[in-house]
């Protein structure tokens, strides 16, 4: 029974802490994500959320806590190639194509070049930027870039997407098509965080989780918060929580 | 009014910037410190080695007592009017050995004196004089010239490595004044000049007829390839740093060493193509001297811009920012314009200076170069440059490794 947890675990952290100066970005988190889930985490700006992402995925060394991807405790360099990390930033090469620039990626994630032809196509397909393919990444839009960004994460399929904003600034059509492809994914198998301020996409995620001042003050099913809180939307939930997280904290 | 405003705001971010403010500061300071320091006009303490054979035996004529042999050597009068700073001079027996001094670069040339450099001094002195007194024991004698006397070989023989052409213009100009004043001392009075001229005799041991341009040559290869891969190297990482791409990459199963190879092999070849531009243009535009090995030259280089290029990467990772990314650029290259004998020998600099030359890889880089452009030098006329430069490469590679490792800590 407990081996069955701990493979179930695709995201598992214990304590996690995180100061910067005096800031306590993140204070003793524990969070549990399973296999093929889609869990979505929110919270006001400066919470923490783009910290705690970039410790699931070994770019920040905790300051106290552990976190176990699939199993294998963090740093570890096996479990890179099973993640896919999608940063606040766009962190693409602006000075080469589409294409180079998701060959580039693919081929560090291990990718053959034909593996990697064959996936560019389907993941332009997915993120719209089939006609851009040969355009420079700089002479994208901002949401243009952002999707290429997207499908940098996505490049090598991997078992878990961490996804930090990927719809920011991303129009309304291809946002929902973005979501039925998560919906796809995690169909498949793919475990999937995602921090997004949208809280109509938070609404579509499994499980959602709040996170204020470093910490994590609501859990649960979307509908769970809202009845939790007496909301009727998952944005009044968002408020009332965030409120109250705030008076006790 | 705007233009305060933007004045300003310029001010206001330098405010949060502090190391670029203190180097704003201290990079002209450093900047005029050197060259005033630096500088102690012609090159001093060269290194040379004397060979004396002056047998101090001088046959003369006198007045008094006919042919008469005196001791006195001339050359220690010579060795002295080289003043105490020109030359770090050694005294061997024997040419070979101190040909091999030069050879292996421990000394920049060899002074050769003759058995007969005594007599000839005297016989030439007595030719313009016609009659010098000169005391013999106790007694006053007259000296008087023996008649055309049949000289061989020079007395006096300069063995020189111009392939550093400072200093062995020093040399050459240093022992010929200390002639020059010997014989005035004993001309002293008449203004008849001695025709000494072929009394001394120069050879170039290196780099026969190299000038200043074939000696700044490789110094400006090797200065350009600083500024150019330490330019390129903080930049291009500082950049991918500030755009976020550095740190997305090390989610990516990609070792750090990897990364850091791959930026080096990326950097290395730039690196090479522009030499080979400043190569190619000395050599066929400038005619500068060239007899060694490309090849070997090429591998120097690349050794040495693997060097730099991991300490670019530790800069970069201590830059904040791409005009942090310039200063400390400039402190690699500042440095690298005076205290690396790219333009000047370390022997034309204060002595107090003179530590800090071997501190810095290029100047190993120079003298590799010079070695194998000038010299002709294979590899076992710079195995020891070559081996300060790899293992100095070796050390920033790793330093440069860790700190990629550290910033992911993912190893
Ligand atoms: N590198 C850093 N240095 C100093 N403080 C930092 C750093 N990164 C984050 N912080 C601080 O940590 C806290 C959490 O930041 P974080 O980026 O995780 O928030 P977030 O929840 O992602 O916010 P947003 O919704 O705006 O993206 C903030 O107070 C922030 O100022
Ligand atoms: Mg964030």
């Amino acid at each position: 029974m407990m081996q069955e947890t701990i493979l179930s675990d695709v995201v598992r952290t214990e304590g996690l802490v995180k100061r910067f100066g005096h800031v306590l970005a993140v204070r003793g988190l524990d969070l549990v994500v399973d296999e093929g889930e889609i869990y979505g985490l929110i919270g006001p700006n400066g919470s923490g959320k783009t910290t705690t992402m970039r410790m699931l995925c070994g770019i920040l060394r905790p300051d106290e806590g552990e976190v176990y991807i699939l199993g294998e405790r963090v740093p570890s360099f096996k479990v890179l190639r099973s993640i896919g990390y999608m940063p606040q930033e766009n962190a693409i090469y602006d000075d080469i194509t589409v294409q180079e620039n998701l060959c580039f990626f693919g081929r560090i994630q291990g990718l053959t070049r034909e593996d990697v032809n064959t996936r560019a196509d389907s993941i332009l397909e997915l993120v719209g930027l089939r006609g851009k393919r040969g355009a420079l990444a700089r002479d994208l839009s901002g949401g243009m870039q952002r999707r290429l960004s997207l499908a940098v994460a996505m490049i090598h399929h991997p078992a878990l997407l961490l996804l930090d904003e990927p719809t920011a600034g991303v129009d309304p059509d291809l946002r929902v098509s973005f979501w039925e492809h998560f919906k796809e994914l995690s169909a498949q198998g793919t475990t999937i965080l995602i921090t997004t301020h949208y809280l109509e996409e938070a609404s579509r995620c499994g499980r959602v989780g709040l996170m204020s001042q470093g910490r994590l003050i609501e859990e649960g099913p979307p509908q769970a918060l809202e009845e939790e809180a007496h909301a009727k939307t998952l944005e009044d939930a968002f408020l009332k929580l965030v409120g109250k997280g705030k008076e006790e904290g | 009014m705007n233009v305060f405003f933007v004045a300003r705001n310029v001010f206001r971010r330098l405010r949060h910037d502090w190391l670029t403010v203190i180097m704003l500061g201290t990079i002209p300071l450093l900047f005029i410190l050197l060259f005033g320091y630096a500088f102690s006009g012609t090159p001093t303490d060269i290194a040379v080695v004397i060979v004396n054979h002056d047998s101090g035996k001088i046959t003369v004529n006198t007045k008094e007592f006919g042919t008469i042999t005196v001791e006195k050597r001339l050359s220690d009068d010579l060795i002295s009017g080289f003043g105490d700073h020109a030359f770090r001079a050694r005294m061997v027996d024997d040419e070979k050995q101190a040909q091999d001094l030069v050879k292996r670069g421990r000394a920049r040339g060899v002074i050769e004196i003759a058995p007969g450099f005594s007599q000839d001094l005297i016989d030439r002195v007595l030719s313009v004089k016609g009659e010098m007194a000169y005391s013999y024991h106790g007694q006053t004698v007259h000296l008087l010239p023996r008649g055309a006397s049949e000289r061989s070989a020079p007395a006096l023989v300069l063995g020189v490595d111009r392939s550093n052409v400072p200093t062995a213009d020093t040399i050459v100009a240093t022992v010929r004044s200390s002639l020059n004043s010997l014989f005035l001392s004993y001309l002293a009075g008449r203004d008849t000049t001695v025709n000494w001229s072929d009394m001394m005799h120069t050879d170039d041991l290196y780099a026969s007829g190299a000038g200043y341009m074939d000696y700044y040559s490789p110094g400006v290869i090797g200065f350009a390839v600083t500024v150019i891969t330490s330019m390129l190297t903080l930049i291009s990482l500082v950049r991918e740093e500030r755009n976020g791409v550095l740190e997305r990459l090390l989610t990516f199963s990609i070792r750090p060493w990897e990364l850091s190879m791959g930026y080096t092999l990326a950097f290395t070849i730039i690196s090479l193509v522009q030499a080979s531009e400043v190569i190619l243009i000395a050599y066929f535009l400038f005619h500068t001297m060239f007899v060694g090995s490309l090849a070997l030259m090429l591998l120097v280089i690349i050794v040495y811009t693997i060097g730099l290029q991991g300490l670019g990467t530790l800069l970069s990772g201590l830059a904040r920012n791409e005009f942090q990314a310039v200063e400390y650029a400039l402190l690699i290259i500042l440095p690298g314009l005076i205290l690396t004998e790219a333009f000047w020998p370390v022997e034309a600099l204060s002595p107090a200076l003179r530590p800090l030359v071997f501190l810095f890889p290029l100047t190993y880089l120079n003298r590799a170069l010079r070695a194998i452009m000038l010299r002709g030098a294979g590899f076992s006329g710079i195995w020891v440059e070559l081996t300060v430069l790899a293992s100095y490469a070796l050390l920033m590679l790793g330093l440069s490794v860790a700190l990629m490792k550290r910033r992911g800590y993912t190893s």
